[in-house]
């Protein structure tokens, strides 16, 4: 066989510990970012009656449903967003697809794109995908995971073409605050970049205040493309929808690139989306009861782990990202021997970037039960091993 | 049991039809309708106190409990039935004063929801957004809008006004079931409502909206030409009700 571009690309260090992990019996896994909530019933219910209603079938026109744009137009004029659904919204089969199609729409061979680190693993895979080259700028641990400028001027080449911002982050989970977006903005658009910000956790906040969104500034909406999502709020990852906002001119080019990959989303998951909107505010304030709940009891599980890592709650999302404080051979073989000895499945920082080294990534978007079990194992290893 | 509360909800709505008598103006279309009940119920309101379906609520139970004034509490609006039903019994009975007209969102999507909405309220006034298909093959759905919009229009009384868009192929396909009185928005002849002029801006849109050389300028903060057509058809609804057009703009510019 002829050599494949691919060979360049990797697999996610997150899919990678997943299927470690299938191979052994009996693992408690917290490494990939999935919801144990099943989709609500009423979401579930919607589509039921939309199947003997509506042409579920067939294609819907590439952006989506435009009862469902609609909708999400509606959703974002209550936040103070504007955005057109004739024009400017776009229904993606999940984020991953939105983003992909925004980086090869936008970038051209050789363009670089910048991704402040740790963050999500699959940005510089996607931008590998679209033959960019990822530059990675390290957030300040020491800082709260803060973002500066100045690492974002020197990152910056005449390749420069955009920079990836996930608001919330995962995997650190803080929240990038507003004067921080707007100092990057500004960057952005004097340097002309744009600006893709992946806001998949955006309903997810533990803290008491609100989160800054670049996109009811519309002096920045030349630049900025927004990929928004259902599969976490809304414990929707297995139907795959999700949506871009972006000035008409940036969609334009985006649409085309969609609908070569996948000519529209999947159209009785649009029909779950619209469900998913029309009871979003009941649903969404239920599932974040059970996430604090969550989240107080793993932040229970860490105190008591105190001599092995340094962790602070997260401001947002369903991961906690500690820092380990034991001898460690790195994080990689770290998360790999957690697995193999205490049989909970973790992922290690360094899949969120080179500054994600030391640490390691917990989703507490599992189940009470397993979240105890996890840490009960955790507890035995750490205790007997170390 | 669904029956029953919706011919129940309807019987009450009706009472309060019956009582109040509000002009009844219908929003029809396929999108749009939501966003435009909200603008026109925002711009009307300083000059005539207007009652609005709340988002979505466009159908069996939706169009009562808009009548009723009932908003389901919590946004899901899963609100038990035996609450809302209790709460619109009290609602006839509370009820003392009733705005001057009433913005009701109608959903269809075959002649039966056509016939449903009009059994509940008969408009005076009708307003179309527009027609525009979701799904790719739209014979079906052309079909189908066609079959239910023609019926509903043709069960219009004769002296209802129809408010429409003519820049939409799909609502002037429908031209021969149109009442009597009918005026049109939209950037092509045969607008009497003509938008022209329109441009993005950075904070949203500007355009003009003329009619018999009198010429309006508005700035709205919402991108998207849907919002101008709105604009449109809601300064063609104000003038069927004899508002001041430059309050109108006014408001729309605020």
């Amino acid at each position: 066989m002829q050599p494949l571009r691919t060979q360049n690309i990797g697999l996610s260090l997150i899919k990678e510990m997943e299927l470690r992990g299938s191979k052994i019996p009996g693992v408690v896994s917290l490494a990939q970012g999935i919801p144990s909530f099943e989709t609500n019933e009423h979401i579930k219910k919607a589509v039921i009656e939309s199947l003997s209603l509506h042409n579920i079938g067939k294609y819907s026109l590439s952006p989506g449903l435009l009862e469902l744009r609609e909708m999400v137009e509606e959703v974002l004029r209550k936040d103070g967003i504007s955005y057109d659904h004739n024009n400017e919204i776009i229904v993606t089969a999940g984020s991953i697809e939105g983003l992909a199609a925004t980086l090869l729409a936008i970038l051209e061979k050789g363009d670089e794109v910048i991704i402040p680190n740790p963050s999500y693993a699959a940005y510089a895979e996607a931008v590998r995908v679209a033959h960019g080259v990822p530059i990675f700028i390290d957030l300040h641990k020491n800082d709260n995971w803060a973002l500066s400028i100045d690492a974002l001027e020197k990152a910056k080449s005449a390749k420069t073409k955009a920079v990836i911002i996930c608001q919330p982050n995962n995997p650190t989970s803080h929240i990038y605050p507003e004067s921080t977006i707007r100092e990057l903005a500004e960057w952005a658009k004097n340097n002309n970049y744009f600006l893709i910000f992946d806001e998949v956790y955006k309903d997810f906040n533990y803290t008491a205040k609100p989160i800054f969104h670049l996109a009811k500034d519309s002096k920045y909406r030349g630049n900025a493309v927004y990929l928004r999502s259902f599969s976490k709020a809304f414990s929707m990852t297995g139907w795959r929808v999700g949506y871009i906002l972006a000035c008409k001119e940036l969609a334009r080019e985006i649409l085309k690139v969609h609908d070569s990959l996948v000519t529209c989303a999947p159209v009785i998951s649009q029909y779950a989306a619209m469900a998913a909107l029309r009871y979003q505010d009941e649903l969404i304030n239920d599932i974040m009861i059970q996430y604090r709940k969550r989240r107080k009891i793993t932040l229970a599980h860490f105190n008591k782990l105190g001599d092995y890592f340094e962790c602070t709650a997260p401001d947002s999302g369903y991961f906690f990202f500690p820092k380990i404080l034991f001898k460690n051979s790195g994080s990689k073989k770290t998360a790999i021997e957690i697995l193999e000895k205490a049989k909970v499945n973790i992922v290690p920082g360094i899949a969120f970037g080179p500054a994600g080294e030391g640490y390691l990534r917990f989703c507490f978007g599992r189940s009470e039960e397993d979240l105890n079990e996890a840490f009960t194992r955790l507890k035995n290893y750490f205790h007997n091993s170390l | 049991m669904k029956l029953i509360f919706q011919i129940y909800l309807k019987f009450l709505a009706k009472i309060i039809l019956k009582k109040f008598r509000p002009k009844i103006i219908a929003i029809c279309g396929s999108t749009n309708k939501s966003t435009a009940v909200a603008a026109m119920a925002r711009v009307l309101s300083p000059q005539m106190e207007a009652a609005a379906s709340p988002k979505n609520f466009n159908a069996e139970i939706g169009i009562p409990l808009s009548i009723l004034r009932i908003v389901p509490e919590g946004a899901s609006k899963i609100e038990r039935w035996s609450s809302i039903a209790l709460r619109a019994l009290q609602q006839v009975f509370s009820l003392k004063t009733y705005p001057k007209i009433i913005l009701l969102e109608f959903g269809m999507h075959a002649p039966m929801d056509a016939e449903k909405a009009l059994s509940i309220a008969t408009p005076d006034i009708c307003i179309f957004t527009n027609l525009a298909p979701s799904i790719l093959s739209h014979t079906d759905k052309s079909e189908q809008y066609n079959k239910t919009f023609s019926y509903f229009l043709r069960r219009l009384p004769k002296d209802t006004a129809l408010i429409t868009n003519a820049d939409d192929p799909h609502l002037e396909e429908l031209a021969q079931f149109f009442p009597d009185k009918v005026s049109r928005y939209g950037q092509n002849p045969p607008s009497d409502w003509k938008l022209s002029e329109i441009t993005d801006t950075d904070s949203g849109q500007e355009f003009n909206i003329a009619r018999n050389g009198e010429i309006f300028q508005v700035k709205i903060r919402e991108f998207g030409l849907h919002h101008a057509y709105i604009a449109a058809a809601a300064f063609a609804l104000s003038s069927e009700l004899k508002l001041d057009l430059k309050k109108i703009q006014q408001e729309f510019c605020k």
